[in-house]
């Protein structure tokens, strides 16, 4: 098998096999984090799918229905949070790119305030539930709905933690390989999030409201 | 995939940012959440609601995942686009499947009975 025939095939396109290049640390780590969290996502497919068995009225046992205490415009301000601070991470990265450590200072600090508010509006909505006897333990229903949008609210969270981290690590470190492959794991893990509230947003609250 | 650069900023995978794409996938997906919150709030709108809100959510995280994670076929790529579709029949499966095995079990138990009452 050879590098020479590898190497002689099309070179316009990618070789998906392709052995004429190496592999450097930054190529790597962004693919096997690109890897991992697509394992997170079958942690997701699995929240789903039991979300969507346990939604069935009959699972809420004689409590509360997501009709009953869902409120669409609240669920659409923190959709708003997300993708904001999604934006301003990918503004972060632009700056990045540009070699401005001022710009993506400022994009993480942006990204990092409108995750917080996110999480904020998330604990808010949570603890308000929470007064008025709608909990998990409640019915099989809740347990599903808890689980699955506290799982993505636990993710924003370690995110924000991470994006902190990220600030100062710019600040002090620069841009050297570590960082500059950190902020690429955290780019994918932050964007994720997004894809993932576009679906709790849509299938969860808004489905929910009819 | 794999290069000799110094400069970390010069990697291909600092390089393929793209900020326009970024701007139109926030757009598009804000759109689109506006256009599924206008579906289970606008009685005019309710009765396409449900396949409305899919179809919504569905071009949303195509969008998404398309222009956020920059997936195309060239040779930084290539990988992650692979992987990632490979992992949508992964997905597929687990989540319809498993709808669709509750969905004839309720069917064929007295949960189906004790949904008439």
């Amino acid at each position: 098998m050879g590098v020479s025939a590898t190497t002689a095939s099309d070179s316009g396109k990618a070789g998906l096999w392709a052995q004429h290049h190496h592999h450097d640390a930054i190529s790597t780590r962004t693919l096997g984090f690109w890897l991992y969290m697509l394992s997170d996502a079958m942690i997701f497919a699995g929240l789903f799918a039991t979300y969507a068995v346990l939604s069935h009225h009959y699972n809420a046992a004689g409590g509360p229905t997501p009709h009953d205490f869902i409120h669409p415009l609240y669920a659409y301000g923190e959709t708003l949070a997300v993708f904001t601070s999604v934006l301003a991470y990918g503004g972060a990265m632009v700056a990045l790119r540009r070699g401005h450590k001022g710009g993506v200072l400022a994009g993480l600090g942006l990204a990092f305030l409108l995750g917080a508010v996110f999480i904020g509006m998330e604990v808010n909505e949570f603890s308000h539930l929470l007064s008025i006897g709608i909990s998990p333990e409640r019915s099989g229903y809740l347990s599903a709905f808890f689980a699955l949008v506290m799982t993505h609210g636990i993710h924003m969270a370690f995110g924000l933690l991470w994006m902190a981290t990220m600030f100062f690590q710019v600040a002090f470190q620069g841009f050297t390989d570590k960082v500059v492959y950190r902020m690429l794991n955290l780019k994918v893990f932050w964007h994720f999030q997004a894809v993932i509230w576009v679906l709790v947003f849509s299938f969860v609250y808004m489905r929910g409201v009819l | 995939m794999g290069h000799g650069i110094e400069n970390p900023l010069e990697h291909p995978e600092v390089r393929v940012v793209n900020g326009r794409g970024y701007l139109v996938s926030y757009a598009v997906s804000l759109l689109l959440m506006t256009l599924a919150l206008g579906f289970v709030t606008q009685p005019a709108l309710m009765p396409w609601a449900l396949v409305g809100l899919s179809a919504a959510a569905a071009v949303a995280v195509l969008v998404q995942i398309i222009l956020l994670f920059q997936l195309d076929f060239s040779e930084t790529q290539v990988w992650t686009t692979v992987s990632f579709l490979l992992i949508v029949p992964l997905f597929i499966i687990a989540v319809g499947l498993t709808m669709w095995m509750f969905n004839a079990l309720d069917a064929r138990t007295m949960l189906a009975g004790m949904m008439m009452h």
